[in-house]
């Protein structure tokens, strides 16, 4: 193998090895991102709707359960 | 990605990369950035009510983190991107997007805490307190404060004052800025509690660093060990003009073209920090390379006298004007002051057939600022080609009519320009009232 080849083999070699690592690390740090936001919004951004005080005795509760830091989506005003 | 290069290479082999053009690059881009806008309103819409300087945040926020990775492409001399748009465009699309992204980050800064304290009902400095406290923010402000920094440095008033190597170093800080607040893009809330677009903008990321990491550091580095160039000779050629040969191993191997440069880093103590972009001034050949320049500022200065035997290591090639370009018989070249180097290496090796005319029009203020006269003269009798020297300050011989007296079939030419600024523009201006289709001037605009 000449030396030219030998130098285009190492050098996808390390193409390859590159592309590798990139991926492993976007992947660790897309896992590693935090599922809650640390720019949380204030609890007013995110008060119940005020109610009525009448039921019909059918109205479901809410089917997404409120996030304990309070927010009622994942993005928020900061 | 699109079209081939498929032009053979000075070395006669033939170049099968691929080559990014304008149009299909711009689309990407623009649909990149049409997605990363609108998800932020998709979210604000599906939402509770959140203010609009919110919804503003939001959206410069993801616009902002999109335009920095947009920058870093840009700037990681893919061959592709390089070869096929040119350093020129690429450069000036980098400066358009800092602008750009300079703006929406300040806005969204602004907006973020001008909505934190509409929510709260607390004060702007409260506000902007209460936000810095916030995890990943402290980073993310340092980071913003550094690519203030380095874009401070970038403005045009500060880059004449500034030794080209300060605002380099200024420069780089921008990676550091990005790093800095990469963390708070992956934490934001347009992406949080969505782990595949989580993912999809970390790899994204990533990949754009494997990149950089690839073109701007592991290429040169291996070029280096392949090719193990240095400086074999320095000639003066004018008042503050010299030629560097630099000679190497299998540099035929880098499938250097007439008309590309390299960004030569040249191994002193006062030079190796940067790499400076200069054309090659005759045909490569499989030992060596030349490259010519004129002292303009204190790198190139201090070039004039560099030593023999200096190792160099050249990022390389770039540059799209190259007789790829060409789709006409005839061409003419036109070349002003140093830009003359690139136009003397197509004058040189342009394939000129029976019948085919290659006039070079050489733009000069006196005769002794004309380079390579000697060489040219001798290029013109050997090759059956013509050139022309232009001496003085007059506007004339450049203006439309001044061109079209001296080549009747000028719209039927490829022309070549390279020069300062002041003349380029000038001819652009005048091969345009000459009536010169655009597909037919070919360029590459650098400052002087």
């Amino acid at each position: 193998m000449s030396g030219r080849h030998a130098g285009l083999a190492r050098a996808r070699r390390h193409s390859s090895l590159l592309l590798s690592g990139a991926t492993v690390l976007g992947v660790w740090f897309g896992l590693r991102a935090p599922d809650v936001t640390p720019v949380a919004p204030p609890a007013a951004a995110v008060q119940e709707q005020p109610s009525d005080g009448i039921t019909d005795g059918t109205t479901e509760p809410p089917a997404v359960p409120v996030r304990p830091d309070g927010r009622g989506r994942p993005g928020g005003g900061r | 990605m699109s079209a081939p290069a498929g032009h053979a290479a000075a070395s006669g082999l033939p170049v099968r990369a691929w080559v990014a053009d304008r149009a299909t690059v711009l689309t990407v881009l623009w649909f990149g950035a049409l997605v990363a806008g609108t998800w932020p309103l998709v979210l604000a819409a599906a939402g509770p009510d959140l203010p609009l300087i919110g919804v503003v945040a939001h959206v410069s926020g993801m616009l902002a983190g999109y335009g920095v990775l947009v920058l870093l492409v840009l700037m990681a001399r893919s061959p592709a991107l390089e070869r096929g748009i040119g350093a020129d465009v690429l450069a000036r699309w980098h400066g358009l997007a800092g602008r750009a992204v300079v703006g929406l980050v300040l806005l969204h800064a602004v907006g973020a805490v001008a909505a934190w304290a509409q929510l709260t009902g607390v004060g702007l400095l409260l506000g902007s307190w209460q936000v810095l406290g916030m995890p990943a923010m402290p980073a993310a402000a340092v980071g913003t404060v550094l690519m203030l920094v380095a874009a401070a440095a970038s403005v045009r008033a500060a880059r004449r004052t500034l030794r080209h190597e300060t605002w380099h170093g200024l420069h780089l800080l921008m990676y550091l800025a990005v790093a800095l607040g990469f963390a708070h893009m992956l934490a934001g809330p347009d992406l949080v509690g969505h782990r595949v677009l989580q993912i999809c903008w970390a790899l994204a990321y990533t990949h754009v660093a494997a990149l950089l990491v690839r073109h701007r550091v592991l290429t040169p580095l291996r070029q280096a060990a392949r090719h193990r160039m240095r400086v074999g000779g320095v000639r003066p050629e004018g008042p503050g003009v010299v030629s560097i040969s630099v000679t190497g191993d299998h540099l035929a191997e880098l499938h250097a073209e007439p008309g590309q440069f390299f960004r030569w880093r040249f191994l002193t103590p006062d030079l190796w920090r940067t790499a400076h972009p200069f054309s090659l001034s005759a045909a490569p050949t499989a030992t060596e390379l030349r490259l010519t320049v004129k002292a303009l500022g204190d790198g190139s200065t201090d070039l004039q006298d560099v030593p023999v035997g200096t190792w160099v290591i050249a990022e390389g090639p770039y540059g799209a004007v190259t007789s790829a370009r060409r789709s006409h018989r005839n061409v003419l070249l036109i070349a002003g002051g140093v830009g003359i180097t690139p136009m003397r290496a197509l004058f040189e090796t342009l394939p000129l057939g029976p019948g085919e005319d290659l006039l070079l029009l050489y733009r000069a203020r006196t005769p002794e600022e004309l380079l390579f006269r000697e060489e040219l003269d001798a290029i013109a009798v050997r090759r059956g080609a013509r050139v022309g020297y232009l001496l003085g300050a007059e506007r004339e011989p450049l203006s439309a009519g001044g061109l079209q007296r001296m080549v009747p079939d000028l719209v039927d030419r490829d022309v070549y320009l390279c020069g300062s600024p002041g003349l380029t523009s000038a001819v652009r201006a005048s091969l345009r009232t000459a009536g010169l289709p655009p597909g037919q001037l070919h360029e590459e605009r650098f400052a002087f």
